[in-house]
């Protein structure tokens, strides 16, 4: 991907696998005859330099005890580089393990002449960097994906699966482990077909399509931090800008503090194992570092909250937070009731799978006052046939009150004719029957708490608001 | 383990070892293979180092001098044997293919 041009350089991203030098080389002698010679290779970004087009061939080499990490090319290096001199190779450049070799000459001998020890080395250079490496990345996404189940999905699967970001977000992690996996299997799918053909004499397999799978993985990359950043902005709050605009210039701030710290401490003439436990400790640290700040701004700021329409100063010098959000069932649809200072508030969310909101009607209640009734219900629309069931079962789960309030306790049926309703379940405990109800419509699931027993009346209205036809947001 | 790996030597394998009865520089190993051959075997320079790498860990040639970057090398008596070997095989090889195909083509 090319990412920058000037008159006579351009560096361009590149995403090899490591083991793909046919890959590799392919695309080296395309640049050349495209009159783009490499100049220096980089941990993404390679340098190329104008030439005029030309027909150079590239040979690509591994040295297992090569590395990045290592402040001086080893002695290995340095000597292949003297026979591959002798031999018309000059050296290029090196990423890990490879090194890269050109010859202009028109038949120059080649780097490697014996496949089997070709193979054999390239094996045991993967063992040091690549593998580890992918295992690394998986162990990370595979841990990721378990702690947002556990932590995210577990609690609250309905809202998880209504929040677009999070959708997107979990649905990344699964596309960057199963890159991985790809990437893995292809490495060892290539071992396996390369080991076969050269104990037939014939050389390493060749790669066509590893590239796409790196460059299509890039290119979902872009796309999902931009997604990602406009549902974030979209869902969570009015500073939710501020804060994607914050958090993504401090992690690009790390990463390039990261990298230029790794390149400094090498340039220093640090061991590998020094570089490499510094680098990582200061990345930890810096990551650290970068959750605290983004946590810490966005918290003094409100930016991951709504603002309220107003604060209103209790009798008892609280504050309170009013919000006057559009709600489809309000307590003076049921009844007279009236308060300067009832909040109104909805929140939620809206997925191809499920949309959720909550909403909620009250009036703070301070010590000495008369207690006004309040309303909370929540309202599910199941996008996708498929998940009803489980949504459904979400709702009617009633585990927890079993634990607090005794066996009896939990949702029965109960008559869904006063409220329009296809299916209608009454929460009791301690055998009573308190006032909160899951009503049950086509694709739609709403629970209902009043802050007092509903009248047929009061069900038909409130069966009516929350049932109707209308689209819920 | 080396010793299975030089069970059998490959042409680069053999005449690498050629090479090397006589004290010699690793970068010269490359043109006096092709001279030896006529050009018939090369051996390329990734090749040649990781061969002389593993004759050297297999204890089949040893490092003799380094001046700079250059490093000359001369085989090991378990080298020559292997050598030797080698010699051996290709002979009984070539002592079998004339006694099986040469004699029944003799009328």
């Amino acid at each position: 991907m090319k990412l920058s041009e000037e008159k006579n350089v351009k560096h361009r991203l590149e995403s090899f696998l490591l083991f793909d030098y046919h890959g590799v080389e392919k695309h080296l002698c395309k640049m050349a005859q495209n009159g783009w010679k490499l100049e220096e290779t980089g941990r993404y970004f390679w340098k190329y330099r104008k030439i005029e087009p030309a027909d150079l061939k590239y040979a690509i080499t591994y040295v297992p005890d090569a590395s990045d990490w290592n402040p001086e090319p080893t002695d290995s290096q340095l000597t292949l580089e003297e026979y591959c001199a002798e031999a018309g190779w000059e050296k290029i450049g090196d990423w890990e393990q490879m090194q890269i070799f050109c010859s202009a000459a028109d038949n120059p001998v080649p780097v490697e002449t014996d496949e089997k020890m070709r193979l054999d080395v390239i094996k045991k250079s993967m063992k040091k960097t690549f593998i580890p490496a992918q295992i690394s990345v998986l162990l990370c996404m595979l841990i990721f994906l378990v702690q947002q189940f556990a932590l995210s999905f577990q609690p609250d699967p309905i809202e998880y699966l209504s929040q677009n970001h999070t959708l997107l977000l979990a649905a990344f992690m699964v596309y960057v482990t199963v890159a991985n996996l790809m990437n893995l299997f292809s490495y060892f799918s290539w071992c396996r077909r390369s080991e076969a053909a050269a104990a037939e004499g014939g050389a390493c397999a060749e790669s066509p399509n590893y590239q796409l799978i790196q460059k299509v993985t890039l290119v979902l990359t872009v796309l999902f931090v931009i997604a990602f950043t406009v549902t974030f902005m979209q869902e969570s709050g009015n500073g939710a800008g501020a804060f994607m605009v914050l958090y993504l210039s401090i992690f690009a701030a790390v990463c390039v503090t990261v990298e230029q710290l790794r390149r400094w401490l090498k340039r220093s003439g640090v061991s590998k194992t020094t570089n490499w436990v510094v680098t990582i400790l200061a990345a930890a640290l810096l990551a650290f570092v970068l959750i605290g700040v983004t946590v810490f701004v966005s918290l003094q700021n409100n930016w991951l909250s709504e603002k309220p329409a107003a604060v209103y100063t209790a009798a008892d010098g609280r504050e309170y937070e009013i919000y006057r959000d559009e709600i489809p069932l309000t307590v003076q649809n049921l009844q007279d009731a009236d308060h300067p200072n009832y909040s109104y508030r909805a929140q939620g969310g809206s997925s191809p799978l499920i949309s959720h909101y909550d909403y909620r009607q009250h009036v703070w209640y301070t010590p000495g006052e008369q207690k006004l009734p309040s309303l909370d219900y929540e309202i599910t629309e199941v996008n996708v046939q498929a998940l009803y069931d489980f949504c459904l079962a979400e709702y009617l789960d009633d585990t927890d009150s079993k634990i607090i309030f005794g066996d009896t306790a939990g949702y029965y049926p109960a008559d869904a004719a006063p409220w329009g309703a296809d299916t209608v379940y009454q929460y009791h405990y301690e055998g009573d029957a308190a006032n909160e109800w899951i009503l049950c419509k086509d694709n739609r699931i709403v629970r209902l708490y009043a802050s007092w027993p509903l009248d047929a009346e009061q069900m038909a209205i409130a069966g009516q608001k929350l049932l109707g036809e209308q689209r819920i947001k | 383990m080396p010793r299975e790996k030089f069970q059998t030597l490959t042409e680069q394998m053999f005449y690498i070892l050629l090479c090397l009865r006589i004290e010699c520089c690793g970068m010269d190993i490359m043109e006096q293979v092709k001279q030896m051959t006529g050009g018939r075997v090369t051996v390329g320079p990734g090749t040649l180092y990781n061969l002389l790498e593993q004759f050297a860990e297999a204890g089949m040639i040893y490092e003799t001098k380094v001046e700079g970057r250059r490093r000359s090398y001369l085989l090991t008596e378990k080298g020559r044997s292997r050598l030797e070997e080698e010699y051996q095989r290709l002979c009984a090889q070539i002592a079998d293919y004339q006694r099986y195909l040469r004699e029944e083509e003799v009328p």
